[in-house]
């Protein structure tokens, strides 16, 4: 009570105020920038992908088209159709992008943390999952058959997938023993600097990664499974009926959804901003900074690649693969986890008086059984369900040229 | 069960991956397709009836507005279909020729068409463009002898426009020569892809019996496994004097068709690569020179007959029937389009797959607007 | 802790904000020139066939019906990660079985096609 009348009426509570609004205002611009880049290194790497070039022509190597195209749709006529429900149309972008927004307030940049709140993950999990809402209203709001579809598609596909992608977290959850995504990032660094120390590098945490990375291609719509606005079937899908600034901020949250997956994906796999001088006072910030951008991006080239070459997964073959698939590797890989903490950390008092045999909790012996066993259930577990999964039946194929 | 009711939804005219304006009235279940009901005629131009109207010679340059992917094969059978009529004979040269820019056009369609057909299928246009990469070296040797890339407007009654310099058949070769390193290359891309697999195996199977029914050509029925081409059940041109193969699907589904289009290209690479070994040397003898005259005025008037041919266009049996009456231009023509035909079986395909099979069993059949309404 | 809720609170604001801001802005810069053609809704250049907002295909609700289950279980499940690490072999076996319930609980919806796309 206290704490909260001195906050509130406090001497300090404007200055307060005015450091969250900056550091606010900077996310947001610092974001947008981001944004802008992605949509850049997308359109060229997939030129480059593609034997052609990009755009080259607005700014360095294009590097302005970005700022074009925000003036064009800025500048450009704003159409809701007359059938369409006015205000669930106008709002569905709003909340699309809020919902994606919202998720970075968590979202540490290298050193640079907003704030370090004790439900990190479970936020960013549950905040983002509101843009589901978004996709349905904008589906059912614009009254167009494509539109429905592919809102409909868009809430299957992101409920389906938010299921493995949560319960892959739970493992890394575990290993940390906390739920702040500043504790998820500070338990891969290294005092050496040893990137070994990254959540990537252990078996129960290469099988998360593969689960969350997948399941986010699929909740930030990324091809293959950009089945809501699929172009080649539903024209644009759920945003069909948007255009000038109301598309623009579709896109706009798009592209930060995006983001938003590489940096997690970036910072409780790949050790966020950890790596070599990162914990120098000042220098070691701006390192830190470069080289969360520097995994983020990479991470977001990843996905550019993986748009270049694959084509898209049908409806039905999309949620067969998160319920099937993802799922149950998700579910083992809890309890692989659970025995990789058993074995490496606990003692007798935890009823680990076995593991005593090993050494001490922590010792070499240890975490190489941890790791034989955990990467034996995990491989085991990938090929048992891979196999599960097979198409029975399959016809031999043969268009091997006959003479006739 | 719980009452669902039925969305219809028309896809096309307007619509990214109807391959031009086309449209496609489909009844759905959710995502299931229940009923598909092709609508076409909004590219209509009056093709046959301006054949009637045209000369002879003026009728080659529409022709190449067909299948404009391959105006060469349009523009050989509408030539033959004449020479026919008229009796010209074809010196040995221009045949070759003919034959070279054929195999070139189906090269350049195939390409084309797995490209568009990985591109429906959302593969955001790697393929197209590499495909698009062999049509563009195509489309030089095209432009080289036609002047023009698409509406190349090359073959005359009794030969062709103008002849292979040396320069050209120096260019064909080198073409030659990088091919099987990009239908490798093309093949690696593609063929071992997992989703593509999932996504064309079992899907729009025509089976046997249903093709032969609906009388498909082309890459479709082939794909069914009726070895039926064109070139080989009534060899025209010069086509007998060359070793190729015809592949043949096994199921009848999109990938088989795929497959057909893949191995197609490799047989026409065959083919070119004989004719280009066997190209008489004789220079001057590209066209029939008592027709040479004849082909650069208007005077060309075919005595009163009929006449039908037909070539193995890469999308079909594509026919040519023209009727004369003696005078300059056709009394009556018609054209049986490769493409049309084949879209006739798009409802049986299509019956009971989904919303996003529907674009994948579409560009299999490969259809081309400017052909289908004419 | 409270003053980490309060950015929270601030940038949630600011969240809502940051779409709106561009959208009522464009509002003063743009053309409006409304026509009833430009107005209708696209069906490929067609007037629209049929209702659009009809009953729709139940398969797309059986998904959100399995969704909810095993969503809640998930958030059943975070608090014990959390703790996971000083709790002991007892919670080990005692999630071990929570699990295996869910997997039989996977397994059932597996084999009575509930996970079938039909």
């Amino acid at each position: 009570m206290r704490a909260m009348w001195e906050f509130f009426f406090g001497v300090g509570w404007l200055a307060t105020l005015t450091s969250y609004l900056t550091i606010t205002t900077a996310i947001l611009v610092a974001g947008s920038l981001v944004m802008m880049l992605l949509t850049w290194i997308e359109r060229r790497g997939l030129g480059y992908m593609q034997d052609r070039k990009g755009p080259n022509r607005v700014g360095p190597f294009g590097l302005f088209q970005p700022i074009a195209e925000a003036i064009k749709t800025i500048t450009k006529e704003d159409i809701t159709p007359t059938d369409a429900d006015r205000w669930v149309h106008f709002l569905a972008p709003v909340v699309i992008l809020a919902s994606t927004v919202a998720a970075f307030a968590v979202i540490p940049w290298g050193n640079l943390i907003p704030v370090d709140i004790n439900v990190g993950v479970l936020y960013i999990v549950a905040v983002s999952a509101v843009h589901t809402v978004g996709i349905l209203m904008a589906g059912w709001a614009s009254n167009n058959k494509f539109a429905l579809l592919g809102g409909m598609r868009g809430v299957a596909q992101a409920i389906s997938y938010e299921i493995p992608q949560v319960l892959s977290l739970v493992s890394i959850v575990m290993l940390v023993g906390s739920m702040s995504v500043v504790d998820v990032i500070q338990n891969q660094m290294d005092p050496y600097g040893n990137i070994l120390s990254w959540h990537i590098f252990t078996p129960v945490g290469l099988l998360s990664f593969i689960v969350f990375w997948i399941a986010s291609l699929a909740e930030g719509e990324r091809p293959p499974f950009d089945n809501p606005e699929a172009e080649s079937e539903l024209v644009a899908g759920y945003m069909t009926e948007y255009g000038g600034m109301k598309f623009a901020v579709l896109f706009l949250a798009n592209y930060l959804t995006n983001f938003a997956i590489c940096a997690v994906t970036a910072g409780v796999f790949l050790g966020g901003g950890n790596g070599p001088g990162s914990d120098i006072p000042i220098l070691g910030t701006l390192l830190s900074v470069f080289y969360f951008l520097a995994k983020s991006l990479g991470l977001f080239f990843v996905m550019v690649w993986i748009r270049g070459v694959v084509p898209r997964l049908r409806i039905d073959e999309l949620m067969h693969f998160a319920w099937k698939f993802l799922l149950p590797l998700a579910l083992v890989n809890i309890f692989s986890t659970s025995l990789w903490i058993a074995i490496i950390r606990w003692g007798a008092e935890q009823g680990m008086g076995i593991a005593e045999a090993l050494g001490a909790p922590g010792s070499i012996a240890r975490i190489a059984v941890a790791w034989v066993v955990t990467a034996i259930i995990n491989v085991v577990a990938f090929f048992l369900v891979a196999r599960l999964n097979a198409t029975r039946g399959v016809t031999t194929y043969q268009a091997t040229p006959t003479a006739v | 069960m719980l009452k669902t009711e039925e969305l219809q939804i028309n896809i096309g005219p307007q619509h990214p991956s109807t391959h031009g304006v086309f449209r496609l009235m489909a009844t759905v279940d959710g995502e299931t397709v229940v009923h598909l009901e092709p609508v076409f005629g909004y590219l209509h131009r009056n093709h046959e009836q301006l054949g009637e109207i045209w000369t002879y010679l003026q009728t080659i340059t529409i022709t190449d507005r067909l299948d404009y992917f391959n105006s060469m094969i349009n523009e050989h059978g509408y030539c033959m279909t004449v020479e026919k009529l008229a009796s010209i004979e074809v010196p040995e040269r221009a045949e070759y020729i003919r034959v070279i820019m054929s195999e070139l056009s189906r090269i350049l369609n195939h390409a084309a068409a797995i490209g568009f057909w990985l591109q429906d299928m959302g593969s955001w246009g790697t393929t197209l463009m590499f495909g698009f990469r062999q049509r563009e070296m195509i489309m030089d040797i095209f432009e080289s002898v036609g002047g023009s890339r698409m509406m190349c407007n090359y073959m005359r009654f009794g030969g062709v426009a103008r002849d292979l310099t040396p320069n050209l058949v120096e260019q064909i070769n080198l073409f030659l020569e990088g091919f099987p390193q990009f239908i490798d290359d093309f093949e690696r891309l593609m063929m071992e892809n997992e989703i593509l697999l999932a996504r064309s195996r079992n899907v729009g199977v025509l089976p046997k019996e249903l093709a032969a029914a609906y009388s498909v050509t082309g890459p479709v029925i082939r794909g069914s496994g009726i070895p039926y081409d064109i070139r080989r059940a009534e060899p025209y041109s010069i086509y007998d004097r060359f070793a190729f193969d015809i592949p043949v699907g096994s199921v009848g589904d999109v990938y088989d068709r795929f497959l057909v289009r893949m191995e197609e290209m490799r047989q026409s690479h065959r083919i070119l690569r004989q004719a280009m070994e066997q190209l008489p040397q004789a220079s001057g003898s590209y066209i029939n020179q008592a027709y040479k005259a004849a082909s650069k005025q208007q005077g060309l008037r075919l005595p009163a007959g009929e006449a039908y041919c037909r070539v193995e266009s890469p999308k079909g049996e594509l026919g040519y029937y023209i009727v004369s009456n003696g005078g300059n231009s056709a009394y009556r023509y018609g054209i049986r389009a490769p493409s049309l035909i084949n879209l006739t079986a798009l409802n049986d395909m299509c019956r009971g797959y989904t919303v996003a099979d529907i674009v994948v069993i579409l560009g299999s059949i490969d259809i081309v607007m400017g052909e289908v309404d004419r | 802790m409270l003053s980490n809720y309060a950015f929270i609170g601030i940038f949630a604001i600011a969240a809502i904000t940051f779409p709106l801001l561009p959208l009522i802005l464009s509002r003063f810069i743009r053309p409006r020139r409304p026509t009833p053609i430009k107005l209708s809704t696209y069906e490929c250049g067609l007037e629209a066939m049929g209702d659009i907002w009809v009953q729709f295909k139940v398969q797309y609700y059986l998904y959100a019906l399995a969704f909810v289950v095993f969503d809640i279980e998930t958030i059943y499940l975070y608090p014990w990660a959390v703790a996971y690490g000083q709790l002991g072999l007892f919670a080990l076996i005692e999630m071990a079985i929570f699990l295996l319930i869910l997997v039989a609980g996977l397994v059932y919806a597996w084999r009575k096609g509930a996970l079938e796309w039909i």
